[in-house]
């Protein structure tokens, strides 16, 4: 009987998504712009609040919109556009738990991503080798172990596992282990921050200045860059958020800058005290001789001189190979500041990388700090942009760039239209873009003021903004967990749906970071992995994410089945029915209520909810 | 409801629901192939990432500093044992487990091509990977991947879905782009899933809310997604049985390429397919002619020796080639492992494939040959295989779009290909 009423349930569902062309045909978007010049019909009360939830939260929670309904719309973004005033302990307390978040990056590093030589070590003191952990490489031409032993051989994947073991006792993680919490961080603070904006302002950040979490160093050195680069600088100005993020390990690594040395530079301090070590060498053994003392052990003498040399040998290969590297220079110009078509040269690029020459970090590998090496630094004269940086600035040279490309007027527009393209739409209108950058330019780059130019703009508000963005698979999957009020850990089972639409976790490769347009995200697979994610979220698939429908049922106790299609549409989709629409759905469903209200695992609505959530309509905002 | 069964962009009714049961695969085979150019071609790309170490699975065994440089791990000279390299030529061995591609070469339809690599100097897995999915070594901005450019530059006004298809969980970059392509990591679950009884259910929910949709990219993805979930059903690949004495490696890689032959019989039109094999990184512990390289070198050679023979009906239309992306320091390191290298190997494999030879220039193995002194230098850059397959095999004719900022000169081609 339940499987007929809900396929009754679901010729009403096919009706209902008919309002999604009446949404839609109000909006000139699917017209070409030359539509009526007249000003469409201006957004409703409620449109407007559901329309800022949307776009500045990452989806609205149960009774949000009727919070912000009271208090007005502007002093909810006004509490927004000043998190620091938010009390967010209920999501503080929910990172509590997670390990990574309170290590340093050097605790991290001796945590998370231990060398090989240190593991070896480590494992011989309890009487393993290293090769335990890899075992199945008795290559036929290594030396065999002696016949006895071999007959009191444990077998050898019990003692890849008593070696792991061991490692673990000792507080050695995997590296993957990092990654995952990082990844679970973020979703929680989506979920249940009440910072909304300042999320939704890191996510758009971090992704403006992308770094792939996986390309080695990178791994450890992620968490203090989103947390202190990108987090923490969200709201000020762009000129600071450029030079946190310049000076980070994190991207020094990711654009290759900490390898970029000039080939012109006399060396490094290494180099020098390698050098300098070599001629008191021999200056000692000189002046022994000449003094008539006992001269040293002339063989160990020449040992340890040949050892050095060949040491100093090595490190200047390694410079001459190091070179310069313009990756950092590129990306900083195209992606970052003034954009592809911003009128730098590839010229610039060659002198930006030289003044950057010399930014490098301290051993990547074991959570170094950014430092400047003035030995590698190409102290000549450069040439930005038609401005001259004399020779001689040393580490300066670097800010200057920074000054330089922040104040530049193409920046401005580059910014605010990545921003209007995150907040407004695909294609944001270039009115909207001038009026950011002019606000840009005049504030010297405060993002609180451009972001406040953007939100009251008339652009913002108008109908054809309204419902017009796709939402990306981040904001798909963490804004259907804050419709139904439900509760996630944000563990991998929950992240594995987010990857597999595409916009895996701090996993985006390249350094352009995830598009923001629709056409990027909507596609044969991500699609039918909405609708299976939304299916699995409302039956209670996904392990460590809960949803609780008997909590969100109609509170009359006789809800019709119309009642209660209304009633989620309204609920998740913040949409009234259009008396049309409700027409229709009454005609196809019949007055039975649907036997939910007493429990909360009835299929039939989990698959109702499933429905409404993989539908077009939800993946709008 | 719509409940016709359309081939992407092409609107062609295949079938009607009534019909559907009774699947018309003639019908769907003369809609997927290529009108004018014959039977339509097929580009199998594998990518072993980790970096596989080539010197141990093609091994020039006439190199004295081979063995000098490797104490250890060694694959022995061809005859000196069990474990020994399987000559190919009289300075190269293959590994003893990739024996499964001795028949091939022994029939010519398996090339190698050596020392092939990046002209870039990354020894960054990640990074390298990246440049060869893109195909622009040393650009690391480049948003889409070279397989997906070769589908942008040759329109298929009667492609379906399936025209490309990774066997893989996540879209691999050289996939990405603006041409539609397809991730699938089981067939199984491709569609709607978890509603159980009520699968069609939902389902159909779910095709007409996106078929009332405003006419924006909802609704256009919405229906192609439907039709290919209808398309596979239709086609029903899992009803191909493997053919005879075929045994794939019960591996998540074994089975991905079981799936894809299934696929390809099935005839749902693909053209081109990928898939990956890991575990290539091997620092410690390599081994040689048994050991850990070596078992990663039976499942690699076992899978790819199998899809092929499953689909010896198709080997004239087929191309497999596997890449990685470096190759490992010549000199074994402290560990009886080797280290992230320069140059490495790829193989080649179909009906139209000149085997039984090791292409590309040799550089050698001696101090002065090695690239910064420690590595395989790269004789040929890995767009010329590419492209080579490109042009011979796919017949693309717009190869400057497929490799931006690289001047490709067919000239320079391998002869990889018979004519």
């Amino acid at each position: 009987m339940y499987r007929k009423v809900f396929v009754w349930t679901l010729t009403g569902l096919m009706a209902l998504s008919s309002l999604g062309v009446t949404a839609q045909e109000m909006s000139p978007k699917s017209k070409p712009t030359k539509a009526k010049p007249v000003a469409a019909k201006p957004l409703t009360e409620d449109q407007k609040v559901a329309h800022l939830l949307e776009r500045i939260t990452f989806g609205a929670r149960l009774g949000d919109a009727e919070r912000v309904k009271k208090i007005g719309w502007q002093k909810f973004l006004d509490e927004q556009l000043a998190p620091e005033k938010l009390d967010d302990s209920v999501t503080e307390q929910k990172l509590k738990t997670i390990h990574a978040l309170g290590l340093t990056t050097e605790e991290l590093a001796r945590t998370y991503d231990v060398p090989q030589q240190e593991l070896a070590a480590k494992l011989k003191e309890k009487g393993f080798d290293i090769t335990d952990m890899y075992p199945g490489g008795n290559a036929p031409n290594a030396p065999k172990p002696d016949a006895k032993s071999d007959a009191n051989q444990p077998d050898p994947q019990a003692r890849r596992r008593e070696a792991q073991r061991i490692l673990a006792e000792m507080g050695y993680r995997q590296p993957r282990e990092l990654v995952e919490q990082l990844q679970q961080s973020k979703i929680i603070r989506a979920v249940y921050s009440e910072r909304q904006l300042q999320e939704v302002m890191t996510d758009f950040w971090f992704n403006h200045f992308n770094v792939f979490i996986n390309k080695g160093a990178d791994r450890i050195l992620t968490p203090a860059y989103e947390r202190d680069a990108i987090r923490a600088k969200a709201f000020g100005k762009f000129s600071d958020l450029l030079k946190a993020t310049a000076e980070s390990p994190a991207m020094l690594f990711y654009l290759d800058n900490w390898t970029s040395a000039s080939p012109n530079a006399k060396g490094n301090d290494q180099e020098e005290r390698t050098q300098k070590m070599i001629e008191q060498m021999k200056e000692i053994r000189r002046t022994r001789k000449a003094e008539g003392q006992p001269v040293i052990d002339e063989a160990e003498y020449e040992k340890r001189r040949t050892q050095m040399q060949q040491n100093l040998d090595r490190l200047k290969a390694q410079r001459r190979n190091r070179g310069i590297n313009e990756n950092y220079a590129r990306e900083i110009m195209e992606l970052h500041t003034l954009g592809v078509d911003g009128g730098y040269t590839q010229k610039d690029v060659q002198e930006v990388a030289r003044c950057f020459t010399g930014w490098t970090i301290r051993q990547p590998r074991a959570g170094g700090s950014f430092y400047f090496n003035a030995a590698i630094h190409d102290d000549g004269e450069k040439i930005i942009l038609g401005q001259k940086i004399p020779a001689g600035g040393g580490m300066q040279d670097g800010y200057k760039v920074i000054e330089i490309l922040s104040r530049h007027p193409a920046t401005a527009k580059f910014v605010s239209t990545k921003l209007a393209r995150k907040f407004v739409s695909d294609n944001p209108p270039a009115a909207l873009v001038d009026k950011m950058a002019n606000t840009f330019r005049k504030t010297d780059g405060d993002m609180r003021e451009v972001l406040r130019a953007m939100f009251t703009a008339p652009e913002f508000w108008s109908n054809e903004t309204y419902r017009a963005k796709i939402k990306t698979p981040f904001e798909m999957t963490v804004s259907a967990v804050r419709a139904l009020n439900g509760d996630t850990n944000g563990n991998p089972q929950f992240h594995k749906w987010i990857t597999q639409m595409g916009e895996g976790l701090f996993l985006a490769q390249p350094p352009t970071g995830y598009p923001d347009t629709a056409d990027h995200w909507v596609n044969t697979g991500a699609l039918l992995d909405r609708m299976n994610f939304a299916l699995a979220l409302s039956a209670n698939r996904i392990n460590g994410t809960r949803v609780d429908l008997a909590k969100l049922a109609p509170t009359t106790p006789n809800a019709s089945r119309t009642q209660l299609v209304d009633h989620f549409a309204r609920l998740l989709l913040h949409i009234e029915l259009s008396p049309q629409t409700r027409a229709t759905i009454d005609k196809s469903l019949n007055e039975a209520t649907l036997a939910m209200n007493n429990s909360g695992t009835n299929s039939d609505a989990a698959k109702i909810v499933g429905l409404l959530l993989g539908s077009p309509e939800f993946q709008r905002q | 409801m719509n409940r016709r069964l359309f081939l992407k962009n092409g609107g062609v009714a295949v079938a009607s629901l009534g019909a559907a049961s009774t699947a018309p695969a003639f019908l769907l085979r003369a809609a997927a192939q290529t009108p004018n150019k014959g039977r339509r071609k097929i580009f199998v790309a594998i990518f072993q990432r980790g970096a596989m170490d080539s010197l141990n699975a093609v091994v020039p065994y006439g190199e004295a500093d081979y063995y000098s440089l490797r104490p250890n791990i060694a694959v022995p000279r061809p005859g000196a044992g069990q474990f020994a390299a399987l000559d190919l030529d009289g300075q190269f061995g293959l590994n003893p487990a990739l024996a499964p591609f001795k028949p091939l070469w022994d029939s010519k339809q398996l090339a190698i091509v050596h020392a092939v690599g990046s002209p870039d100097n990354t020894r960054s897995h990640f990074d390298a990977q990246d440049y060869m999915e893109i195909g622009t070594p040393g650009v690391k901005s480049t948003q889409d991947g070279w397989l997906n450019r070769y589908l942008q530059s040759k329109a298929e006004p009667q492609a379906t879905p399936f025209r490309a298809v990774a066997m893989t969980n996540n879209l691999p970059r050289t996939m990405q782009g603006k041409s539609p392509t397809l991730a699938i990591s089981n067939l199984n679950d491709f569609g709607i899933r978890g509603a159980g009884g009520q699968t069609q259910a939902v389902q159909g929910g779910f095709e007409s809310m996106y078929a009332q949709a405003a006419n924006d990219a909802l609704r256009g993805t919405g229906r192609d997604a439907f039709d290919a979930v209808k398309l596979l059903k239709q086609a029903n690949p899992t009803q191909y049985a493997t053919t005879a004495g075929v045994i794939y490696p019960r591996t998540q890689y074994g089975d991905r390429l079981k799936q894809l032959a299934q696929l390809i019989k099935s005839d749902v039109g693909i053209e081109v397919a990928f898939t990956d094999i890991g575990g290539w990184d091997t620092h410690i512990n390599e081994g040689a002619g048994q050991g850990q390289l070596a078992n990663r070198l039976t499942e690699l050679g076992q899978g790819i020796a199998a899809f092929y023979a499953d689909l010896k009906d198709f080997a004239d239309d087929l191309v497999v080639l596997t890449m990685t992306e470096f190759g490992r320091t010549v000199k074994e390191n402290g560990n009886r492992g080797t280290d992230h290298g320069h140059a490495s190997a790829m193989f080649v494999l179909g009906g139209a494939v000149k085997g039984g030879q090791v292409y590309g220039k040799w550089p050698g193995l001696k101090a002065a040959q090695l690239h910064e002194g420690r590595d395989l230098a790269v004789t040929t850059d890995f767009r010329e295989v590419f492209a080579e397959i490109a042009q011979g095999h796919l017949r693309t004719t717009n190869l400057t779009s497929l490799f931006p900022g690289y001047q490709v000169n067919p000239t320079n081609f391998k002869g990889l290909l018979r004519a």
